[in-house]
């Protein structure tokens, strides 16, 4: 009861805040249609009669890519809510701090979900992307944004700036995402093995193309979400380890 | 009937002793001013009655309870002030006040029904729907103070709910805070401006390095210390005879004589103001007199030889 009521402060406070839609919603929905539109319009018209396998890379690429910078997110609620002085106006509460403080996690991953679904969906419904399984690529958007919120809440503990753990969030997230391609490319074995099991990031991936049409493979979807999972159970255990010590 | 209170409460910052060994009692409908200049402890000492900061000895009792970390049955029935404020910018003065609200409990008609009192109270209804930091200094002290009432607390703890804002903010705020309690809440003022404590505080403790030096009613604080009135004389006709007269009275520590005026201190009690007139009518009239009674600054000053606040500090 108490949680939901935190829940929706947070999740409102998500949708009121400009720079906040701007950056997780405007902007990746504005790349996803710009980078299609320019795909689509250079590309020849057999390559996406029904569905378009470069339109679906990218649409998904960049979703993911949000999901895991939208760590800022907790940053932002730690530091200005539980590192600050608001601190002491929330400790009086009747309302524990463990549940503040998980219901903004529970919060900024909703928030992050429906901006990452929105951008599937958009590029389901206008560029040709195909979806393959909607229970796979909604576990894996969900498991990214469980692990982005967790190295939010890992970088928030153990840094003391809000501005250097939101950056460090990101830079992991790019190095993460854009290393795919980079590693692939320059390090065949090591970087293809990277790039393919070896971050969180690529794991997701895996999941959600394996589930998709150029490979229908469940099997290999499933080894996706499993390692993302494991990933994000790795990162949950530090988190509580680091958080024991240095409790917020 | 006492409220709540703090028995020997030491908290330690590593080597630094916050609190060192503090009693304070809290009466049912008070209004209880917590006097000391910055660092005394006074908000550390409110976290601890609060139960937001763990002790390392003593015993602190609210309602008849013991408190300890997040003792919910204690912080429903409190209200905490903070000394900075603390509202969440990106809602509106409305959306603040129903958020902490809801986290007391409330729902439905009665949240609302709250709500709308504290903006009236605090003079922010015609602003319910602008976001605080559109709002100048004085109203987003004044939305702060709002934040803790809506669940209409026992015991309200006011953190230097003052600090760096207007006179007339000022005012509306002290005058609220009586208001509150003549609804019954008792109210725990802390400041480190003495004059506010004067004006609005039943009772007075006095904090230093961490402890309580002095407590009591106004009146009795000034009471406890040795002082001297100083009496400013305006002479209509001043002369050296008018001066030899006054040195004369017994008890007159010092005469300083600059043009008509003339600044005589005496011993306290010494009821030498009266002397003073009858002398000066004889010497031709009293154009203005006025004497300077010691005040809580004075007592803080005899008491730790040390001023409340730096004299470089604006007000
Ligand atoms: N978290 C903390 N860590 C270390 N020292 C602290 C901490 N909080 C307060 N102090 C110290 O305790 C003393 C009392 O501080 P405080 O209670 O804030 O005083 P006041 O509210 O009267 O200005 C100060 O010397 C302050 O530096
Ligand atoms: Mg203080």
């Amino acid at each position: 009861m108490m949680f939901f009521t935190v829940f929706k402060h947070y999740l409102k406070r998500a949708c009121v805040e400009p720079m906040g839609i701007l950056l997780y919603v405007l902007l990746p929905v504005g790349l996803v249609v710009l980078n299609n539109l320019v795909y689509l319009t250079s590309a020849a018209e057999y390559d996406y009669v029904v569905y378009s396998t470069a339109t679906t890379n990218q649409t998904v690429f960049i979703a993911m890519l949000f999901q895991l910078i939208g760590g800022t997110y907790i940053v932002d609620y730690i530091f200005l809510d539980f590192k600050s002085e608001r601190r002491w106006r929330l400790l009086a509460t009747p309302v524990s701090l463990n549940t503040h403080f998980f219901a903004a996690i529970a919060a900024s991953i909703v928030f992050l979900m429906v901006s990452n679904l929105l951008i599937l969906g958009i590029g389901h419904f206008f560029f040709y992307v195909y979806l393959g399984n909607f229970a796979m690529i909604f576990a894996a958007l969900f498991f990214m944004a469980l692990f982005a919120q967790l190295l939010g809440v890992l970088l928030s503990l153990t840094l003391e700036k809000k501005a250097t753990a939101s950056i460090a969030v990101e830079v992991i997230a790019f190095v993460m995402s854009f290393g795919f391609f980079v590693f692939a490319q320059s390090l065949p074995v090591v970087g293809g093995f990277l790039s393919t099991y070896g971050t969180p990031f690529s794991a997701g991936m895996l999941a959600i193309n394996r589930s998709g049409f150029y490979n229908p493979d469940m099997g290999g979807a499933f080894l996706g979400l499993g390692i993302l999972i494991a990933f994000t159970a790795v990162m949950a255990c530090v988190v509580a380890i680091i958080g024991r010590r240095r409790p917020l | 009937m006492v409220i709540a209170s703090m028995k020997n409460v030491v908290k330690r910052y590593g080597e630094m002793m916050a609190l060192d060994h503090l009693d304070l009692e809290i009466q049912q409908g008070e209004i209880l001013g917590l006097l000391g200049p910055n660092g005394a402890g006074k908000t550390t000492a409110i976290r601890a009655l609060c139960g937001l900061v763990g002790v390392d000895g003593g015993e602190i009792s609210v309602f008849g309870l013991a408190q300890g970390v997040n003792n919910v049955l204690i912080k429903k029935d409190m209200g905490i002030v903070t000394q900075e404020i603390t509202v969440f910018t990106d809602l509106s003065a409305g959306e603040n006040l129903r958020y902490f609200g809801s986290l007391y409990g409330l729902r439905g008609a009665e949240l609302s029904q709250n709500v709308a009192r504290v903006l009236e109270f605090v003079g922010l209804s015609e602003h319910a729907k602008k976001r605080p930091s559109k709002f100048s200094g004085g109203m987003q002290r004044r939305l702060n103070i709002g934040c803790a009432l809506v669940h209409r607390p026992k015991l309200l703890i006011m953190d230097e709910p003052t600090v760096g804002i207007d006179p007339q903010s000022r005012n509306h705020i002290l005058e609220s805070v009586k208001q509150i309690t003549a609804e019954g809440t008792t109210v725990v003022y802390t400041s480190h401006y003495m004059e506010e404590v004067q004006a609005i505080c039943n009772r007075i403790a006095i904090m230093d390095a961490g402890r309580v030096i002095a407590g009591g009613t106004l009146d009795e604080l000034v009471g406890r210390i040795q002082y001297e009135d100083t009496v400013r004389l305006t002479a209509v006709m001043p002369s050296d005879a008018l001066t030899e007269d006054i040195r004369a009275i017994s008890g007159v520590k010092s005469v300083v004589v600059s043009g008509s005026t003339y600044v005589i201190v005496s011993g306290a009690d010494s009821g030498n103001l009266n002397r003073i007139m009858e002398i000066a009518m004889r010497h031709g009239g009293v154009a203005n007199i006025s004497a300077d009674k010691p005040n809580l600054e004075d007592v803080f000053l005899t008491l730790t030889g040390k001023k409340l606040r730096d004299d470089k500090e604006g007000q």
